[in-house]
Parts: structure tokens; sequence; C-alpha cells
């Protein structure tokens, strides 16, 4: 009897733990982002007003007008979906065919790779960007262009700075944004396929890259599915490069950043000016929200059955 | 005489190998193009007084030029001050919040993990940190811009308790000061903390649901309690995911742009100081990389194999 007791309420209570921990860490993480939705809907006058902290006496769409116009939204969008798209594509593909060849080749100097595969993940870009800089602004082609110049002198070295190729030559090579991590997710994921099929493949007189294309990316969606939304949101949100490599043309996260000093230039307070930085943060922040929205099943689904751990 | 004649015939088998080396070859190239060019660049700076729009006369000439030796490391430890204060920030500020980070996030994913009402709601709202944690919007939620600041650093935490003293509360237990000291720190932080841990959250969670059903069968049958079944169960499966979540922590508080030195590194870089920045980033990470071989070290008998090989 007393141990039914004791188990009932430990069970209570744990329930009742279990509330509040995720009440908690929940609210952690709304706060900011309702904070900044409340205050983006208040004009100017009512950031001020020390007895509003939460609901706006009267909605007021005036601040995304002006993050909007500040930001170009409608070009920046677009330009943006633009890179995301392409590069997470690019991304896939060159991801996906180095995992393919650390999973199923079993080559000199494989483990060796290996290692240097995860050296990408450990090595933060700010080390390297500087570098990837001077490279991108007198870009040779890998000395082709050099030797194209023998022929026809006036051929120049690509300046690719300010072009949406400093996003599309690294993600063709491997080199995207956390693609180290893509390419062990692949590697994970084509090791745990059974080799039937391949096999089967094989047996019927497919190359190697024709079995690749054919039969294991047609069984791997789950995994192509992870790292598109990973790949998409990182591209979104990638901060360091697009503010290195960008001037003119601007990605989302470009724009955002300069959103605080462009309403600096303007004269305007900063600390009165909270409701246009924070509908910027909305406007930047809502597409992948949606976008999240929309695959977020599909996304868990992949992680859990993927065997990328353990 | 007998001739032996040595033909070298590959099998089936080690032929289709090699074509191993074709799926990998466009990520070698970009990894030498775009990552140890750069970093090999990276470590000369570090060693010389070189500039990246420098213009080169000849290869040698140019490298002996400006190499500098270690004059560049000297300045930033024995010199300037700001380096060795910025890496005792970075290092304390590191080793706080390591572990809460990874205990943070297995209790989330131990709770996400079970069957209550509004779980995928639950789920949703604790990913969010991944989907929108970008330096800008971080830097503008948090209050910590570079050269102005929206909100005073601390407001966005304090706003959060306005109703309730979190401080007030601990002193009046009467615990000593230098645990509340320390907790006061921690929920200070809360928000930093919670916002960080969205990967591993999903790593922990990932681990969680590979754990076959068969030995959760058997503790019942053996009558474990969940605490023992935790500890004797769910926890030594989840060694591997542990280790890795360990290791992306790391690497994650290290790069974090927030950092103290990585923002000194970043300031030196826009006064065009490529040279201290470079000296400042490699001695980062050379600790880093030390912190990380001793960690794979400690734990290389617990990882199984198929992880990594």
């Amino acid at each position: 009897m007393n141990k039914l007791v004791w188990r009932k309420s430990v069970s209570i209570l744990y329930s009742l733990f279990r509330a509040a921990f995720l009440i908690g860490i929940g609210y952690v993480i709304l706060f900011p982002l309702l904070y900044a939705i409340s205050s983006s809907l208040m004009s100017n006058a009512q950031l001020q007003d020390p007895s509003i902290v939460w609901l706006p006496k009267f909605v007021t769409l005036q601040p995304y007008a002006s993050a909007m116009s500040y930001m170009d939204y409608g070009n920046t969008i677009w330009y943006t979906v633009r890179i995301m798209l392409i590069s997470t594509v690019l991304q896939m593909f060159s991801c996906s065919l180095a995992g393919y060849g650390f999973a199923r080749f079993e080559f000199r100097g494989r483990g060796l790779l290996f290692v240097m595969v995860l050296l990408t993940v450990i090595v933060p870009q700010q080390l390297l960007v500087v570098q990837q800089y001077s490279a991108f602004h007198d870009f040779s082609l890998w000395k082709i262009l050099d030797i194209v110049r023998l022929f026809a002198p006036e051929v120049e070295n690509l300046n690719l700075l300010d072009t949406e190729f400093t996003y599309y030559f690294p993600a063709a090579l491997g080199q995207g944004v956390r693609a180290g991590l893509m390419v062990y997710i692949f590697r994970q994921f084509f090791k745990s396929l059974p080799k039937e099929l391949e096999e089967a493949a094989y047996i019927d007189g497919c190359s190697s890259f024709k079995t690749f294309w054919k039969i294991v990316i047609p069984s791997a969606s789950v995994a192509f599915l992870v790292v598109f939304v990973l790949s998409a949101v990182w591209y979104w949100n990638e901060n360091l490069s697009s503010s290195m490599f960008f001037d003119e043309s601007t990605p989302m996260a470009l724009a955002l950043a300069r959103l605080r000093y462009q309403v600096a230039a303007d004269g305007m307070d900063l600390s009165s000016v909270r409701n246009v930085i924070m509908a910027g943060v909305v406007l930047f922040v809502t597409p992948m929200v949606l976008m999240y929205a929309a695959l977020q099943r599909y996304f868990i689904q992949g992680i859990e059955r993927s065997g990328l751990v353990g | 005489m007998k001739v032996k004649l040595k033909t070298v015939r590959l099998s089936r088998e080690a032929r289709q190998n090699m074509n191993g080396y074709w799926f990998v070859l466009p990520w070698v190239i970009g990894f030498l193009t775009f990552f140890l060019l750069p970093m090999l660049e990276s470590l000369w700076y570090s060693f010389s007084a070189a500039g990246p729009l420098d213009e080169m006369e000849g290869l040698f000439s140019y490298l002996k030029e400006t190499f500098t030796g270690i004059q560049n490391y000297n300045h930033v430890w024995k010199e300037d001050p700001n380096f060795t204060n910025n890496l005792v920030d970075s290092l304390s500020h590191f080793v706080f919040f390591l572990p809460i980070i990874v205990i943070l996030s297995l209790i989330s994913a131990v709770v996400l993990n079970q069957k209550f009402h509004g779980r995928m709601l639950a789920r949703a709202i604790f990913f969010l940190p991944v989907i929108i944690a970008s330096g800008v919007v971080m830097g503008y939620l948090n209050g910590d811009s570079n050269a102005q600041q929206l909100l005073q650093p601390g407001q966005q935490n304090e706003a959060m308790y306005t109703s309730f003293s979190f401080a007030d509360m601990l002193t009046n237990l009467g615990l000593p000061t230098a645990v509340t000291a320390q907790l006061n720190t921690y929920i200070a932080s809360i928000f930093s903390l919670v916002w960080s841990s969205g990967v591993q959250t999903i790593l922990f969670l990932a681990g969680l649901q590979s754990i076959s059903e068969q030995y959760y069968e058997v503790a019942r049958v053996e009558g474990g309690t969940a605490w023992e079944t935790f500890w004797y169960v769910t926890f030594p499966m989840l060694t591997n995911v542990l280790v890795l979540n360990i290791i992306y922590t790391c690497i994650d508080l290290f790069t974090d742009t927030s950092n103290a030195v990585m923002k000194q590194a970043y300031s030196l870089i826009e006064k065009n100081e490529y040279n201290t920045s470079a000296a400042i980033m490699w001695s980062f990470f050379a600790i880093l990389g030390t912190i990380l071989i001793a960690l794979l070290l400690i734990f290389r008998k617990r990882i199984s194999r198929n992880s990594f090989s």
C-alpha cells in the first residue's frame, strides 16, 4: 500500500515537474519573440510610454513599412531565396556525392580525407574569410583564365565579390555552409542502407555513378530533406560571409544587419526605434519559420529515422 | 630459368573502390581551394606582416620579406592585455556553459521523447532557436550589438523577472554568497543557454529514438524503476551522442561571434590588422584543438566505432 502511494505521488510530482520545465523553457524561448512582435506593432510614442509593456494600445504597421523600405524587402527576399535555393541544391549534390564515396568505397586515404571533412566542421569561418575574400577578388578559375589570357590578353580575372557566385562555387564543391556536417550526415545515412539494391544494380551492369543516381538517391529522400532544411536555414541566416562578400547586392542577413546603421543614419535615436528594428527581425525570421512549420514533421521524422547518431 | 611475370591486375572490387576517388573529387577540389589554401595563408599571416592584397613580386622574396616570426604572437600574448583578459573571459564562460548546455539538452530531449499532450507543439517550440538563431537576430534580441545597444545588457533578462526577484529569494535562503553569486550568473544567462542548446537537443532526441524497445522491456521485466532504467539503460546507450554533443558544444562556444576573443579578432580585421588578428585566432584555436584532442582521448574507449570509422 505504501509503495503504491509512493509511486503514484512520484508520478504526479514528475508530471508537475515536466509541465513546469516545459513551460519555463518555452517561456525563455518565446519571450524574446513575443517581445519583438509586440514592439514591432507599436508606434514610436507607445514605445516610450512606460505604462505599455506588452500590449500596444493600438496596433500600427508603420514600423513594418519603414523596415521594408530600408531593407528593400521585395528585392532582398527574392535575391536571398534564389541564392539559398541554388546553393542548397548545389550543396546537396556535392555533399551526397562525397558522402556516398566515403560510405561505400574503400580507397586509400579515405580515413585521412574523412578526418579532413571533420576538420572543416571544427575550424571556424572567421579564420578563413579574409583569405577567401582576396581569393574571390581575383579569381582565375584555377589558373584556367591565366591560360586563356595567353591567347586573349584582354581577359581579366574574375572578381566574384558582391555576386552570388561567392556562394555557388564553394557549395558546388562541397564547401558550402557547414558542408562537412552534411557530408557526415550523408555518409551515416548511406552506410545504413542495405547493399542489396546497389549490388543488384551492379549485376545489371550499372556504373557506380548510375547506381548512385538512379538507385541510391531515390532511397535517400529522408536524408535529402534533412539536409535541405538545415542547409536552407543556415544559408538564410548566414551572417559572416554575407557581410564580408556582399556590398551592393544584399542578402537578407546583411540587410537586417545594416538596418541598425540605416536607422541611425537617419538621425533617429536608437532606443526609440526599437519597433522598426524588431519589425525587421520579424520580417527576417518569418519566412524560415513558415518553411520550418510546413516541413517540421518530415524533418523530425527524418532525424529520427536516419540513423544519424550512434 | 623461371621468369616470374608480375601482372598488375586489379580485382573487380579494387577497381570498384577506385571509383570512390571520383565521388569525393569535387569535395577535394573545394577543400583545397576554399579551405586548405585560405587556412595556410591565415597561418602565414600570423607569422608575418603580410596582407591579403599585397602585390607579390615573386613567391620566395615575398615570403622572406614579410616573415616576422613569432612577433605577432609575442605582441598578442605578452604586450597587449586585451587578449589575455578576453581569453580568461571566454574560457570561464566556456567552462560554465558547457556542462549546463549538455545537461539541459539531455533533460529536454528526455522530456520531449515522452508521450504527453501537446508534444508536437513542445517540440516545435524547442527547435525554434535552431531556425532563428542567426548572429544578426541574436544580436538584436539580446541587445548585444557591437556599436550601440538597443537594450541595456542584461535588461532583456531582467525584464523577464520583473515580477519576481530570484536573486532576493536566493539570498534570503541563507545560502553562502559564493553559491548565490554562481547561481545568479547562471540565471542571468538562461536566455543564452536555452537558445544555444537547440541542436544538442535534436541530437539527443535522435539518439534516444534509436534505443531499441527491447532494452526497455528487459528493464521492465526485471523490475527496474524509471530512475534505474535511465541510468542503466538509457544513459549508457547515449554515450556516442553525449560525446558528439560535448564536442559540438565546445566548437559552438568557441566560434560564437559574441565570444570576447572572436569579437576582438573581428574588430582587428575591420581595422585591417590582419596579422595580429590571425595570431589571436590561431592561438585561440590551438587551445580549442587541445581541448578537443583531450576529450577524444578521454572518451576513446567509449566511442563505438561505427560513428567514425
